[in-house]
């Protein structure tokens, strides 16, 4: 009894003192952890593909191990200068982007000047069972550090926008004004996430459990970038839909309805394939699964949880009226082999121009030139390829965009000359610029003739071959483009 | 300056003198109508009045705007300064060029109406005067105004066709719809449309179109104006010319894609350079010179009526060559038009409508139809028939809605959706919707929408909850065909 009291005393005292740390430790000085970024891009239009316009833009980034900074991806792409402040004051430090990732939303910053690092420290992360009680955002603001209370909401898989691979969210409601720019959210002295957009008063936060494993992952030299599911699926709430398909009685399960969407594919799975499991995770009839670390969520997520691009993902599915299992291996969400590429981020646009005719590649960044609303504001029959399966021998796109007017091309200024995707140039399929450039070293019968597809409001431009030369130079000069092609 | 007032002024006294006096054969036209309910096909909205104008011509008829009475459950003719009412019904209506000719049964209804004579063109910058019942008073107006300009204007009651139509400052309010616009003694046009937003800007349907529908009609039977299925588009790049043959600065227009029943004929050609139709020679810009006024050359190819051949004049492989096209009324495109007077097709089984997918269905969807409608749609309305012909199906068909009932409460996608195949077999028509349904002896019926989505529905269940779904939401048929 005597040896076991000291015993007994010590542990009572060191649990208490665990408890009273976890809670009610002081909480990190945020001004040390929290810097200021200045960056400036070359922000592009892609209707207007040559044309450059600088842009600066102000983030938030946060002190990491190792002397690094974590940012959002967001307005990093096409930079030309990264600078950091720190104290929310004072000099700035020019800073290098060492890793990004737009699908993650993330990135890490490294500055070569030892004077930026000293008073600074890194923050740590918040795990999984503390991201939703005493949420505040923190940012440096008009040289103070401000904070402001945020509200739990819920987690959610972000939307299955325009090819991007699922990621985790975080909802959480705050008053905070122009948040969205990477700030802190942060419970006591850790990070609970980074902000990453805001929509009235609800914010969408990248959570902490993923940041941290992805940066393991990239500490690991083994980061090949996020994976996803590239089929498509329906709930299968409809008893009548489980009879029809054979597997009634089982728990859930959704129904495949395309089983690839990325083109020259052959998937493991089959079309009208129901998905019982996903790494053991079963999946209820709405599509979702019980996540330990979120609660329920969309099944799409299991493409993202620890699970990376190259990854085996274990399937039980219910094919030919018994359960099977199958490895899917998790492709990348890589995008720019789409028939409307997308991606990779951060490139300047390519364009070709030839005799006024300006041939773009039909891609995400140029229809997203519309606007945010895109999807709907876009010229219709460009944005519906998005749906189509691209041809074999025509796997990408080349629309001619607009036409600058010059006596040569005089005839094709109308609008209904916008827009269009070629076909053939001087007989050769073209399905991208190196096409286009190939097929002009090779006028026919003196003429570069034109075809668009089928359906087009014009289907057929012809131009002077001989006169080329002479109307690009004319045109260059005239409408102050640099250079008549970028290709790369 | 003083004479020239005068001259002014009395040339306007003397043309309103002679419209006032043949203003007796203009009438006004009072209508109920009632119109379908598109996503609930075996539905009508409530009944609505209208009125619109009218005016006496050749063989007791009356002429008015096809907008006027569509839709129409009764037709009441008011006469000039009498006030008994006058049924009428329709004789011929033709949506495409927004004219209609109504007869009236009752005898008496013509005695001292003079049928009012048509003329020609007006010229650009003459004086026309508008007659009828506008909207704001009871009795007729009357209303002076310029011709600004002539013009191809897309007709927006069918919303898809283009005609010739003339512009002019006189005003043309609700009301007006159908009534003569006068030049002299002659009527040289049915005022029919303005322009919401632009002040003084209302049209009327020249005497050329209207000639054409009453020599159309005149064997007792309305076919339509015949289409080449061309798309005629400008020749002016002196490169395309030289390519062509052609000199870098003359004349014709070029085909540049042709429908595909016209490829299939074979009598007209891609690259083909129309450089006359009929007697108008084809500018490079595609006009003709129509009585002093440059038109789009499609008004001349409105000229034939259906199974007559026109003639065109074409410059094909560095030749003149001439070519007589028989013209067609094709009905293509008809769904991508407003539909009059033919209630929606539908089907109704176990709660799940099915209607073709027309224009006037998807404009349901709102004002913003365009943003709601899924894109499967509008490609199949609006692109499927150019790009991939071989691929259309002759009467697309949606899921326009489901009367909810225990039998398909289960599932998800339950309207707005277009039909791909039911119980494997392959959607066509409505009619293919009712033999999948009929003739599948599984125990599920199985639904398969364009997007991939698959929906079912217990067969035997399905058969037995028709009646009662049909009854508790009063249809009183479970299908139009």
């Amino acid at each position: 009894m005597k040896i076991k009291t000291p015993l007994i005393l010590a542990s009572c005292i060191f649990a208490t003192a665990s408890a009273v740390f976890s809670q009610d430790a002081p909480e990190p000085d945020w001004q040390a952890s929290i810097v200021t970024f200045d960056i400036t891009r070359n922000n592009f239009n892609f209707r207007i593909p040559w044309d450059k316009r600088a842009q600066t833009a102000a983030k938030l980034g946060t002190v990491i191990e190792g002397n690094e900074i974590l940012t959002t991806a967001q307005g990093l792409a096409n930079r030309t200068l990264v600078r950091l402040q720190k104290g929310g004051r004072g000099k700035w430090y020019n800073g290098s982007v060492e890793w990004v990732d737009y699908q993650a939303n993330l990135a890490v910053v490294a500055v070569s000047d030892p004077a930026f690092w000293e008073g600074l420290a890194p923050v740590r992360f918040a795990h999984a069972n503390e991201l939703k009680r005493n949420l505040q955002i923190v940012r440096w603001r008009g040289g103070n550090i401000e904070r402001r209370a945020a509200e739990f909401s819920r987690f959610s898989v972000a939307d299955a926008n325009f090819n991007q691979a699922p990621r985790i969210e975080m909802k959480a409601s705050s008053e905070m004004e122009g948040a969205g720019r990477g700030e802190l959210m942060v419970s006591g002295g850790r990070v609970v996430g980074l902000v990453a957009s805001k929509s009235g008063s609800t914010c969408s936060v990248i959570p902490a459990p993923f940041i941290t494993s992805i940066l393991e992952k990239r500490a690991s030299d083994d980061y090949r970038g996020l994976g996803f599911f590239d089929f498509v699926w329906q709930p299968v709430s409809n008893p009548a839909t489980t009879k029809y398909f054979e597997f009634s009685g089982q728990a859930g399960g959704v129904l495949l309805i395309k089983p690839s969407t990325r083109p020259g594919t052959k998937s493991p799975l089959k079309l009208h394939d129901i998905i019982l499991e996903i790494d053991g995770y079963p999946i209820d009839i709405q599509g979702d699964y019980l996540d330990p670390d979120y609660g329920h969520v969309i099944m799409e997520y299991l493409a993202c949880r620890k699970k990376w691009a190259g990854d085996i993902v274990k399937f039980k599915i219910w094919r030919d009226g018994e359960k099977q299992e199958i490895d899917y291996v998790l492709p990348k969400a890589d995008f720019s082999k789409n028939l409307i590429i997308d991606g990779p981020v951060g490139k300047e646009p390519t364009y070709v121009i030839a005799g006024g005719l300006v041939f773009v590649p039909l891609s995400a960044e140029f229809l997203s030139s519309w606007g945010a609303n895109w999807q709907r504001t876009a010229p219709f029959r460009l944005v519906y390829y998005n749906k189509q399966k691209a041809k074999k021998d025509q796997p990408s796109l080349v629309v001619l965009s607009l036409v600058l007017p010059d006596s040569y091309n005089i005839g094709y200024q109308e609008r209904n000359t916008q827009n269009l995707v070629l076909d053939r140039a001087n007989g050769r399929q073209i399905s991208k610029l190196d096409d286009l450039i190939g097929a002009l070293e090779n006028p026919q019968d003196g003429f570069h003739v034109f075809q668009f597809n089928k359906g087009s409001s014009v289907q057929k431009i012809i131009l002077d071959a001989e006169q080329l030369d002479e109307a690009n130079q004319r045109i260059a000069k005239r409408y102050g483009v640099a250079r008549l092609q970028k290709l790369k | 300056m003083r004479i020239l007032f005068t001259t002014l002024f009395f040339a306007f006294l003397t043309g309103l003198a002679s419209a006032a006096d043949m203003g007796r054969s203009v009438v006004q036209v009072l209508v109920y109508s009632q119109t379908p309910i598109w996503d609930a096909p075996w539905r009508n909205n409530p009944v609505a009045g209208s009125s619109g104008t009218g005016f006496v011509i050749d063989g007791d008829r009356v002429m008015t705007n096809a907008h006027v009475v569509s839709w129409a459950k009764q037709i009441v003719l008011r006469r000039f300064q009498d006030p008994r009412p006058w049924l009428a019904r329709v004789e011929y209506i033709s949506h495409e060029c927004d004219l209609a000719v109504l007869k009236v049964d009752t005898p008496g209804f013509f005695d001292g109406l003079k049928p009012l004579p048509l003329g020609g063109l007006p010229k650009v910058q003459s004086t026309v005067v508008t007659c009828g019942y506008p909207a704001g008073g009871e009795q007729i107006s009357y209303t002076r105004g310029v011709v600004s300009r002539i013009e191809m204007q897309n007709y927006v009651h069918i919303g898809n066709r283009a005609f010739l139509s003339v512009q002019t400052d006189a005003a043309i309010n609700p009301g007006n719809s159908g009534g003569p616009v006068f030049q002299g003694d002659e009527v040289v046009g049915i005022a029919f449309m303005g322009t919401p937003g632009l002040e003084n800007t209302g049209f009327f349907i020249p005497s050329a179109v209207i000639n054409h529908f009453l020599e159309d009609v005149s064997d007792g039977k309305y076919d339509g104006f015949p289409k080449a299925g061309v798309r005629i588009v400008s020749l002016q790049n002196p490169a395309y010319r030289r390519y062509l043959g052609l000199p870098v600065t003359g004349d014709g227009a070029r085909i540049d894609s042709l429908a595909d029943y016209t490829e299939k004929a074979g009598l007209l050609k891609k690259d083909d350079v129309i450089l006359a139709v009929g007697e108008h020679a084809v500018g490079s810009d595609g006009t003709i010179l129509l009585e002093g006024n440059r038109v789009y050359c499609t008004t001349a190819f409105q000229v034939p009526q259906k199974g007559e051949k026109l003639k065109l004049k074409i410059w094909r492989d560095n030749k003149e060559v001439a070519v007589a096209v028989p013209m067609e009324v094709r009905d293509d495109d008809i769904n991508i038009g407003n539909l009059y007077d033919a209630p929606p097709r539908y089907f109704v089984f176990a709660g799940l409508v099915f209607t073709p997918l027309t224009l006037d269905y998807v404009k349901t969807f709102g004002r913003n139809w365009r943003g709601v409608a899924n894109s499967e749609m509008i490609y199949e309305l609006y692109y499927r028939r150019n790009e991939t012909p071989a691929k259309v199906r002759k009467e697309p068909v949606v899921l326009a809605t489901t009367l909810a009932h225990p039998v398909n409460a289960d599932m998800r996608l339950a309207s707005r959706a277009m039909i791909d195949t039911i119980n494997g077999k392959r959607i066509e028509t409505l009619e293919d919707v009712i033999a999948a349904f009929e003739e599948n002896t599984k125990p599920q019926h199985m639904i398969q929408f364009i997007s991939g989505t698959v929906e079912c529905l217990d067969n035997t269940r399905a058969e037995l909850a028709n009646p009662e779904i049909l009854s508790t939401y009063g249809i009183q048929t479970d299908r139009r065909l």
